[in-house]
């Protein structure tokens, strides 16, 4: 699988740590109502879709940043990378 | 007697001597030569700085470097770009301290500079086969016009972290390797380039 990243192009996945789920990077506001469900929901619950999934790679052995990727979980076919620091594109 | 297999002496026990290994050809078609007398300093942004330290890298040593994987040497400085506000600063230098400090002084607060001569160390790889041995070793496509004099990689040679990029088109690379790993490099290279005839150059 190749992962085009967009500082360093087109990489093996090897080059890459995956972390999962890139809902993980809206933290619920502890101060929020319902704060503790949501926290319950951040931390513990995950979608297994069948399809495109948003999800955090890390380019360790590349430019060493995090990627928002958007993955088919059946194919493989990858729709989309952005950098995760950047929210106003990555999310 | 048995023809000697081209990779002994490539013995994975003991560090590899300098000199010329694998297939006795006329002239080596994979050199390595590491270089000597270098500072290097990492230079990494601060969020958004990335614009801020190029114009200060600019005003100060007068050279124009980018924020992509690109190489830019200039008069006793080379900026290669590592990621994203990140850049491998070199020097024909040996006052690594020194010249880390200059490049702070020139970027202040726009970015972190750290002296990192001690830690890595840089090779000049050559050689008429160098691109088929460096096929055996590296993921990424050294062929033109993918990657092209001025181009840089920040990638794994044989699950080795390295920074490679090339200076010339004949084609020359230099290979910057973490000093504790330059072992495993150089002897994954000399068996990626035995069959060529590879040389190692330690001065
Ligand atoms: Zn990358």
């Amino acid at each position: 699988m190749l992962i085009t990243c967009p500082y360093c192009g087109a990489r093996d996945a090897h080059e890459f740590t995956y972390l999962g789920d890139a809902e993980l990077i809206d933290r619920p506001d502890p101060a929020g109502p319902e704060a503790e469900a949501a926290f319950h929901a951040h931390v513990y619950l995950r979608d297994n879709p069948a399809g495109p999934h948003r999800e955090l790679w890390y380019h360790g052995s590349g430019c060493r940043q995090w990627l928002t990727v958007t993955r088919d979980t059946r194919t493989h076919a990858i729709a989309s990378v952005v950098a995760a620091a950047r929210p106003e594109v990555a999310r | 007697m048995a023809k000697a297999h081209f990779l002994e002496g490539i013995d994975p026990s003991t560090p590899l001597a300098a000199g010329r290994w694998g297939a006795a050809t006329a002239t080596a078609g994979v050199t390595m030569r590491r270089l000597g007398g270098l500072s290097i300093a990492s230079i990494v942004s601060a969020k958004g700085a990335a614009p801020a330290v190029i114009a200060a890298i600019e005003a100060a040593h007068g050279l124009a470097i980018v924020d992509r994987p690109e190489v830019c040497a200039g008069t006793g400085l080379c900026c290669v770009g590592t990621g994203p506000g990140k850049w491998l600063a070199v020097a024909p230098r040996d006052d690594g301290e020194a010249f880390a400090d200059g490049l702070a002084a020139a970027v202040g607060a726009a970015a972190s500079v750290n002296d990192q001569s001690d830690g890595f160390v840089i090779f000049e790889l050559a050689g008429a086969r160098i691109r088929a041995a460096l096929a055996k070793c590296l993921s990424i496509d050294l062929d033109p016009p993918a990657f092209v004099p001025g181009s840089a990689a920040a990638t794994l040679l044989a699950l080795v972290g390295v920074t490679l990029w090339q200076i010339d088109e004949a084609p020359v690379y230099h290979l910057c390797v973490g000093r504790s790993l330059t072992e495993a490099a150089t002897r994954a290279l000399a068996a990626a380039g035995a069959e060529y005839g590879f040389e190692l150059t330690l001065d």
